[in-house]
């Protein structure tokens, strides 16, 4: 008798209370970023409607004191529209006078007298700025959009009836509907990763490189440093330092002022360092610095690569995600080893699955490996490297903390089953690495296709066995696979409805090669795969290799329904 | 069985009780009342999984009847494939059947069938091992 399905999800009242306030908070954060974000651009994005005027600008210097922020910049202009003249002061729409290190040259080349072009709202000609923001500025919303994502695919997730609400089963066309709606979702949530990973990449890992490159043609010029110093840089998240270097330099007989130390962005950890940086140009040093010979305005004192610009390579891991996601959801979709037949056909059309046989002479067939040592080698390596990345970070500040006398019991404790799993990875990619070097099952069946009721003959040769394997067993195995959600992870239950032992020997001549029978039960169920739910027949290998990892490999056999009569 | 959220669609498969074999052909009885005429009737015929995974259904084969009347009947015939069989295991169990739907409304009738060798569903936990395992 077929099982009952489960039509309605089933879901604690306590566990959807607290995922629904743990979603809320998500949705909340989410939305209040893209509301803001979005109100920044949309005023940023006004200039782009003004008019683009010339403008003659009067006075252009870098401000400090106790009524501007360090740094500022000044600009006045002048320009006319329709008629009348304004003077104006202001630089960009949403910050009248912006700071930054990139404003010392943006105020050397607007020298008084020089002609600029300045963007006026039409409907207000009194309001005028120099600069437009860059519109691309707008994408940074997609990263907040993640997180309304999740609340609300959490929300619906917990409290959605699904698409069986009745007893009655529901419109088959609406499972399709919902399939393509949740693969959608994880394009969008992929793709989000992949281009916030591949811009972030690009700007602070990708840039840096491309412009110390370029610099190789600045012209090396005799500089006098002015000022040095390590800057502070405090938020909610702690403090950051950067090098601060204002050096002057002659060029073409105008005296100009450069503030870039090096093309490394960003602030980051670690005083000692920069403090030891900033005591090699101490004020009144005379060293060379490195002008851009097409724009004199930028220069900078170090343009070597610097091991923090690997830092910048950091979001790549974002964007493999993204695009390893997304090349996953495509393949996924396609569930190639489906068996269908097109209407009206009568017969049997068999799409070649990506891990199926592979033809061979004389209509014997190769079998490969489900899942392959080397991707789960890579798999396993590249999430030992997320975990300890992270917290590796950690550990390093609760190291520092002990070692200043500073120590918390509370960080340590803490962090300790963080770590653990951190080792455990490190053995298991450790583990995967040897295993790769492991011997090999090479499987061989007498037929290019196996139907219910037949009887095969499978033939197989280890390779490398010189490691020696002192048992092989290889057993032939029917399973049912189910994915389901729970909650707001995936969980896939297996279990096996048949079994079959074609070889269990230590006999090393056995283990080198041999033969065996497979015979497929006239009454089972042919392979089956749909997205969430198999029909696997598999041979499982297992050979036991003395102070070596073990052979252990599944080798995927499509079973074919009866031959129609 | 028959299921109809309504009783103004109904859909029959003839021979229904004694299951069909991969490859046979059916027909179906098709009946329909609905208020006002819809602009597309489609009787499709779909193989679905129930159990413990995610539900998943394919539509293998369909018919449609374009500006139909209001009410009407039609008998259709519709080739089954060689494959998947109907089955049922402790995780997992496919169910075909046809379905009949109404466009744009979505008032639906579905009738469930087996399909199999021998035309009865395949049961999996009767699957014996093999000796000495």
């Amino acid at each position: 008798m077929a099982p009952q399905a489960s039509l309605v999800k089933g879901t604690g009242v306590v566990v959807r209370l607290f995922g629904t306030i743990f979603f809320l908070v998500f949705f909340a954060a989410g939305l209040a970023a893209v509301s803001f974000i979005g109100k920044q651009w949309w005023t940023g994005a006004q200039p782009y409607r003004w008019s683009e005027m010339p403008a003659t600008v009067l006075a252009s210097r870098i401000e400090s004191g106790p009524e501007r922020r360090e740094g500022s910049a000044y600009v006045q202009y002048r320009y006319t529209f329709e008629g009348r003249t304004h003077v104006s002061e202001r630089i960009d729409v949403d910050d009248p006078h912006p700071n930054g290190e990139e404003m010392l040259a943006f105020v050397q080349r607007l020298t008084p007298g020089s002609t600029a072009t300045c963007y006026v709202n039409p409907k207000a000609p009194h309001e005028a700025v120099l600069r437009r923001q860059s519109l691309w500025f707008g994408l940074v919303v997609l990263f907040p959009m993640i997180f309304v994502l999740v609340g609300v695919a959490g929300l619906v997730g917990l409290w959605s009836p699904g698409v069986f609400s009745t007893k009655r089963p529901a419109p088959v066309t609406a499972i399709a509907r919902r399939d393509s709606r949740n693969r959608g979702a994880v394009y969008f949530l992929f793709g989000i990763f992949a281009l916030v990973g591949g811009v972030l990449t690009y700007l602070f890992g990708v840039l840096p490189l491309v412009e110390v490159v370029s610099s190789r043609g600045w012209r090396e010029t005799p500089c006098q440093i002015v000022s040095s110093e390590v800057r502070h840089h405090s938020d909610s998240d702690g403090t950051t330092y950067s090098v601060q270097v204002r050096y002057r330099y002659r060029l073409d007989g105008r005296e100009l002022q450069g503030n870039r130390f090096s093309f490394v962005r960003g602030t980051s950890s670690g005083y000692e360092s920069k403090a030891q940086m900033v005591a090699k140009y101490p004020p009144g040093l005379r060293t060379v610095c490195y002008v851009n010979p097409k724009d004199p305005v930028q220069a900078v004192l170090v343009r070597s690569l610097r091991w923090e610009m690997l830092i910048g390579l950091f979001p790549l891991l974002f964007f493999a995600i993204g695009v390893g996601g997304l090349v996953w959801t495509a393949r996924s979709g396609t569930s190639p080893s489906r068996l269908r037949s097109g209407p009206g056909q009568g017969g049997l059309v068999l799409a070649e699955a990506a891990t199926g046989p592979l033809r061979g002479p004389g209509g014997k067939s190769a079998l490969k490996a489900r899942s392959t040592r080397l991707g789960k080698f890579v798999g396993l390596l590249f999430v030992c490297l997320f975990w300890n990345g992270i917290v590796s970070v950690f550990l390093v500040v609760l190291v520092n903390e002990w070692m200043r006398g500073q120590g918390s019991w509370f960080l340590s404790l803490f962090l300790t089953p963080f770590v653990l799993v951190g080792l455990a990875l490190l053995v298991g990619v450790a583990y995967q690495f040897l295993a790769l070097f492991s011997p090999s099952a090479r499987l061989t069946l007498s037929a290019s296709e196996v139907r219910i009721g037949d009887v095969v003959e499978i033939e197989w040769r280890i390779a490398r066995h010189w490691l020696g394997v002192s048992e092989l067993t290889i057993l032939f195995e029917g399973q049912e696979e189910a994915t389901y959600r729970q909650g707001t992870s995936t969980a896939t239950d297996k279990e096996t409805f048949y079994r079959d032992c074609v070889v269990r020997t230590n006999d090393a001549g056995a283990i080198a090669s041999g033969k065996g029978t497979l015979r497929i039960p006239p009454n089972a169920m042919h392979s089956f795969s749909s997205r969430h739910n198999k029909i696997v027949w598999c041979l499982n290998v297992k050979g036991a290799v003395p102070r070596w990892p073990d052979v252990a490999e599944d080798y995927e056999l499509h079973v074919l329904p009866k031959a129609s009569v | 069985m028959n299921e109809s959220d309504t009783q103004e669609m109904f859909v029959e498969v003839v021979g229904a009780a004694e299951g069909f074999l991969p490859g046979q052909r059916l027909e179906s009885n098709l009946l329909w009342a609905l208020p006002e005429a819809p602009k597309l009737i489609e009787a499709r015929l779909f193989w679905r999984t129930r159990g413990k995974g995610t539900e998943d259904a394919e539509v293998v084969d369909s018919h449609r009847i374009e500006r139909p009347a209001a009410a009407g009947k039609e008998t259709i015939s519709l080739r089954l494939p060689e494959a998947p069989y109907s089955f049922s295991g402790r995780l997992v169990s496919i169910v075909w059947g046809v379905e009949l739907i109404a466009e744009p409304s979505g008032k639906s009738a579905l009738a469930e069938f087996v399909m199999g060798p021998d035309r009865k569903e395949v049961v999996l936990n009767a699957v014996s091992n093999a000796p000495g395992t």
